[in-house]
């Protein structure tokens, strides 16, 4: 078993394990710098728990559902292992990097804002463990998704619908794009009734932080390297795929719009036009991102997700939310 | 024949201080087939990836990924899973619209049936087997008839029939232009090379031409570099 976990370890963690002290670091920055700020808000157990839940069980089925985590899977399992001996030791090496990578940083969060109860972070690792064990047989898989052949009758090649089937075919990507809208709808209520200034700009900001669009190119290795094979792609492939990450943020942006205007009340009409600015501007910055500064050395795609790079985009979208904040008539 | 490329002094690595591929001069004629040998490691595919101007840390030679030669060649890569929404056909149209040639249809018709590829030109490349997938690269590569077409590795996953086909491509492609393919298949480079090169340590250590390629002279120079 100790066989079995170290050479899946190894592929999750790196060869050397260096992710595991990359990440303690991570957790050390990010409890210090919350402990120092003075932040503080009570979260309640159930919380914490439910939060818990959810990002574990996210967290395995992305790993477990990936194409890459099946592939590494096909020379393991035609081994003669003891089937038991082999899945504890396989979900032991799903749990320890879904822990480190993933829903450690909600613990030490936690423990950073919260007064904290030991029942809390007892209950805390018993809602990890036992929605990982229950979520790990079943997305469980070790052959690639084969959905038999797919026809289609066009001949011309058009990259916004090769995207549009991307995203149609990946529905892990689908979700995510769904929840940030619902997320919008959400944000623009809560911040619209209870901010006593006009924060509406900043949701824009937001709304531009779509991962898997973030991330279309770093996530497909070969299609980068044809990219970089063939000529004349910024026509064929980047102006396409930022007018692609341009809608799908204007969309994003609508959501937000109208649930700010039913929910919370009217806004100046200059409001969309900052939106359409804000979607272009962060597809624009999305797109120079992915094919200047690719991440292409991840382990597991899981990775790609959480790589802080994609905070980059909203990032610099927020710090310009601020002046048009105060230009119309925010602050 | 004239030179289609020379390269001087090319430098390859992954890690500074220790290239993979050291001083190595290259020349390429024009309307030639060379095959590119080498022990597994040797730096076939490094060395293929910097000409098509994908691997970056190199230096000499020249800027590969320049626009000029970057509409001169093609490769076809020993594993390519890209544009897997796109189609055959798809994938063809953004390809000749790239290097903004037009197609030459009765040309792709007799590639996509040479290789037995009719039924799957309308599939998702996604749902392509490992073979067909060779296939939309090969035929796209040969349809282009570019002056360099690259090929890395290119009978791995291709049927009896198919491999065939594919030596009589190559063959037949002196006419447009210079292929410069790696193989580890001796067939493969005995029935179509005009000069077969040998990579060992970094360089070009031995050449053979015309006259002088066989199994038994090859297979011998492939055992002095495992010695």
């Amino acid at each position: 078993m100790t066989r079995i976990l170290n050479a899946n370890l190894k592929k999750f963690m790196g060869a050397k394990y260096e992710r595991v002290p990359k990440a303690l670091l991570i957790w050390t920055i990010v409890l210090f710098s919350l402990r120092s700020s003075g932040f503080r808000l009570e979260i309640a157990p159930p919380v914490l728990w439910l939060t818990t839940v959810f990002i574990t069980v996210s967290g395995f089925a992305q790993v477990l559902s990936s194409d890459d985590t099946a592939d590494s899977l096909r020379g393991q399992l035609m081994l003669p292992e003891n089937p038991f001996a082999f899945h504890a030791a396989f979900y032991v090496s799903v749990a320890l990097y879904t822990l480190l990578t993933k829903a450690g940083l909600l613990l030490i969060g936690y423990l950073a804002v919260s007064t904290v109860r030991l029942s809390a972070v007892i209950g805390f690792f018993m809602c990890f463990t036992v929605s990982g064990a229950a979520i790990y047989p079943l997305v469980f898989r070790s052959e690639k998704k084969i959905a038999g052949y797919h026809y289609i009758n066009r001949t011309r090649h058009n990259f916004i619908i090769y995207l549009l089937r991307y995203l149609l075919n990946n529905k892990n990507y689908l979700v995510n794009t769904v929840m940030l809208w619902a997320f919008g709808c959400v944000f623009a209520a809560s911040i619209g009734k209870s901010a006593f200034l006009n924060f509406l700009p900043m949701g824009f900001a937001l709304m531009c932080l779509n991962t898997p669009l973030g991330i279309l190119l770093s996530s497909d290795r070969a299609l980068y390297r044809q990219i970089r094979l063939l000529p004349r792609q910024t026509d064929c492939i980047l102006l396409p795929y930022a007018l692609f990450v341009t809608v799908m943020n204007t969309i994003a942006c609508g959501f937000y719009l109208t649930a700010w205007r039913l929910i919370v009340g009217g806004f100046s009409p200059i409001m969309p036009v900052f939106a359409v600015l804000f979607a272009i501007l962060s597809a624009v910055l999305t797109v120079t991102l992915e094919i200047k500064f690719p991440l292409l050395d991840w382990k597991v795609e899981s990775d790609l997700w959480h790589h802080p790079r994609k905070y980059v985009v909203p990032g610099i979208m927020l710090l310009l939310a601020l002046p048009v904040t105060f230009l119309t008539g925010g602050f | 024949m004239d030179n289609l490329l020379t390269i001087s002094n090319l430098k390859i690595w992954y890690h500074k201080g220790s290239p993979v591929i050291r001083d190595l001069n290259l020349t390429l004629l024009k309307n030639e087939v060379v095959g590119l040998i080498g022990l597994n490691g040797a730096g076939k595919t490094t060395l293929i990836n910097t000409l098509s101007g994908i691997h970056k840390d190199y230096s000499g030679g020249m800027n590969f990924a320049d626009r000029t030669f970057k509409a001169r060649r093609y490769t076809v890569f020993s594993e390519d899973s890209s544009f897997q929404y796109y189609t055959f056909n798809e994938y063809l149209s953004h390809v000749f619209t790239a290097y903004q040639k037009t197609s030459d249809q009765a040309r792709i018709d007799e590639l996509v049936n040479g290789f037995g590829f009719g039924d799957y030109r309308r599939v998702l490349i996604r749902d392509l087997s490992t073979g067909n997938k060779r296939k939309v690269f090969l035929i796209t590569g040969f349809a282009l008839r570019l002056p360099l077409l690259m090929l890395d590795e290119p009978v791995n996953g291709l049927d009896f029939q198919s491999t065939e086909y594919l030596y009589s491509l190559i063959n037949g492609y002196r006419q447009f232009g210079t292929v410069m393919f790696s193989s580890h298949v001796l067939e493969s480079i005995c029935l179509t090379a005009d000069r077969v090169l040998v990579l060992e340590n970094g360089q070009i250590s031995r050449e053979f031409t015309h006259g002088q390629i066989n199994a038994g002279q090859i297979r011998g120079a492939l055992n002095d570099t495992d010695s």
